[in-house]
């Protein structure tokens, strides 16, 4: 019959037809996003492979039902899903303990660091303060500094995820920004928030 | 300035090793990754038509099934104790759920617990054991050995399966509340119906099994039936597959019904058993609906219900008539597809609520 053109639709267009039972479209977000999702899910463990599980389940489930609605956040959708499915199946693991804290942690090696900083003593310490800060964080705003500048998500995206207005979620990345002013001196701060701020502009700006 | 600089290099590092942490798939991984998805879908698929199959096997060689379709709210009540407690119970705590989008379970009218996938299966264990879908979520909740009433409700487009402490095993349609105790009195069984179950009773000549609905009830002793009592339709009628019940109402008439009959209740009359197919109006466990020659209004009140989706129908649809067989399993889009094969009408979607026109 006739063949839509799926190159040129949107999340939200795809998500629509996924809603008629358009298999086709789903695979087509699925790999799309199949990364996003799963370097989201290891931010909760280490394990790829219990990861990779509540992907599929995540997805096995989204063919196999019959009620889904529509959405203007496809991504959020899924992140939301895929970690609700990850929090469910830890929960019915009995590995409460695992989930406490760790969440988004960014874990920084040494000699990992000192290639990236070409052996700049000045900024390696600066990095690693500025990690130690970050992962001193709340979890949330450690996720939502993670999806807005490593991820490239929109604070409404962000928002979706959890669960919160989009004003509430701009404040809460930035209290975290805030909350990292007290390792720093005053005019470090100010700089940092200031290229944040560029980096929420122009995400392109990393490239 | 130098600051600034610096400032811009270490940040950009620190996202560019963010960014470096960050596992990457090529297209290959990807495609076997979706295929693995496709592969488990249709396995479920599969499952799910094996169970069903068990499903229909097991109630037609455990004995009776019987529909029952009735009106809320034209009787006086006049019911034996227990009854009494269960419909009183159900008065007094009527919630509206017309807009609920969760299964609802309330225990012992304190703790609620909401599901929000499409099905739920709950089970209540001999030791006390309440299980939800696999997930034990009470250990407890009757040490006393005092009896608690707890409260199902399953809104449109969605279903439940529920074993009770008994072993007594149903199946719980759309739009549909029941009330039942936590544990039963050793010499009788009794539960609470506005909507449709089909229930495969626990055999146990010692204590009778009673299905009490607001207008009338049905007794047996240990078998397999079916009761649809939605408030909102207009006629009741019991239909039963195999065995004998004995159905009652509350100006003490009774009737009893033999296998492959059907008996109708208008206004709370019973009226005389008709021989019918049984099938059409069981089948609904098995997510099908089947229709000879069925008024096309009767069919879509249906799928707007099992869906919970609103459906309209424009001029001259009502009473198109058609006969076959509907697989719920599908999504709503195809089965209407099907109807479109066999009715001349045609279906669009605006603002989720779904028009059906006949075709020009």
């Amino acid at each position: 019959m006739h063949n839509p053109s799926y190159d040129k639709k949107d999340d939200v267009a795809l998500w629509n037809l996924v809603i008629m039972g358009d298999m086709k479209a789903l695979s087509l977000l699925y790999k799309k996003h199949y990364e996003l999702l799963l370097n989201f899910g290891l931010k909760y463990t280490q394990d790829e492979e219990f990861v990779k599980d509540c992907i599929q389940d995540v997805f096995v489930k989204i063919c196999t039902s019959k009620k889904l609605s529509h959405t203007d956040y496809v991504r959020s959708y899924f992140l939301t899903s895929v970690k609700n499915a990850i929090l469910d199946k830890m929960v019915s693991m009995k590995e409460t303990e695992a989930i406490e804290s760790h969440f988004f942690e960014f874990s920084i090696e040494d000699s990992y660091i000192e290639t990236l900083f070409e052996k700049n003593d000045e900024d390696i310490l600066l990095g690693k303060k500025l990690a130690a800060a970050y992962n001193r964080l709340s979890e949330n705003q450690r996720m939502g500094i993670y999806l807005r500048f490593v991820k490239g998500l929109s604070y409404k995206e962000i928002a979706n995820i959890m669960n919160v207005n989009p004003q509430s979620s701009m404040n809460l990345v930035s209290r975290a920004l805030i909350s990292l002013r007290s390792i720093m001196t005053r005019d470090e701060m100010m700089l940092l928030i200031f290229m944040l701020t560029v980096f929420v502009r122009t995400p392109k700006y990393l490239n | 300035m130098k600051q600034e600089i610096k400032f811009r290099r270490v940040i950009r590092n620190l996202l560019k090793l963010a960014e470096a942490q960050e596992q990457k798939l090529s297209v290959n991984e990807l495609d076997e990754l979706w295929k693995n998805v496709e592969e488990r879908v249709s396995e479920t698929k599969r499952k799910a038509r094996l169970r069903i199959f068990f499903i229909a096997s097991v109630s037609s060689a455990a004995a009776v099934m019987f529909c029952v379709f009735m009106l809320r709210a034209f009787f006086v009540e006049q019911i034996p104790a227990d009854a009494t407690l269960l419909t009183e119970f159900a008065m007094n705590s009527q919630i509206d759920n017309e807009n609920d989008e969760v299964i609802r379970l309330i225990m012992s009218g304190e703790d609620e617990i909401n599901v929000e996938e499409s099905s739920a299966s709950i089970q209540y264990s001999q030791n006390g054991t309440v299980t939800i879908n696999a997930d034990t979520i009470s250990k407890s909740h009757n040490l006393e050995g005092k009896k608690k009433l707890n409260q199902l409700i399953i809104p449109k487009g969605k279903r439940s399966q529920l074993t009770l402490a008994d072993g007594t095993h149903m199946w719980i349609n759309s739009g549909t509340r029941i009330i039942y105790p936590d544990c039963f009195d050793v010499d009788h069984r009794e539960i609470y119906v506005e909507g449709e179950i089909y229930l495969d009773v626990f055999h146990n000549e010692a204590s009778p099994f009673t299905v009490v609905t607001k207008d009338f009830q049905v007794q047996v002793l240990g078998t397999s039936f079916n009761v649809s009592a939605y408030p909102t339709e207009s006629t009741s009628s019991v239909v039963l597959v195999q065995g004998s019940v004995n159905v009652k109402n509350q100006a003490k008439e009774h009737v009893k019904m033999l296998p492959g009959q059907l008996v109708d209740i208008k206004t709370g009359k019973i009226e005389s058993p008709k021989n019918v197919d049984v099938e059409p109006y069981v089948c609904w466990v098995q997510n099908m609906l089947m229709y000879s020659n069925e008024p096309l209004d009767n069919v879509f009140k249906k799928l707007s219900l099992y869906y919970g989706i609103e459906i309209k129908l424009k001029e001259g649809v009502a009473d198109l008539k058609v006969s076959g067989k509907l697989d719920l399993k599908e999504h709503l889009e195809d089965v209407l597809h099907t109807i479109s094969y066999s009715a001349p009408v045609e279906f669009e979607t605006i603002d989720g609520v779904v028009y059906i026109s006949k075709t020009k």
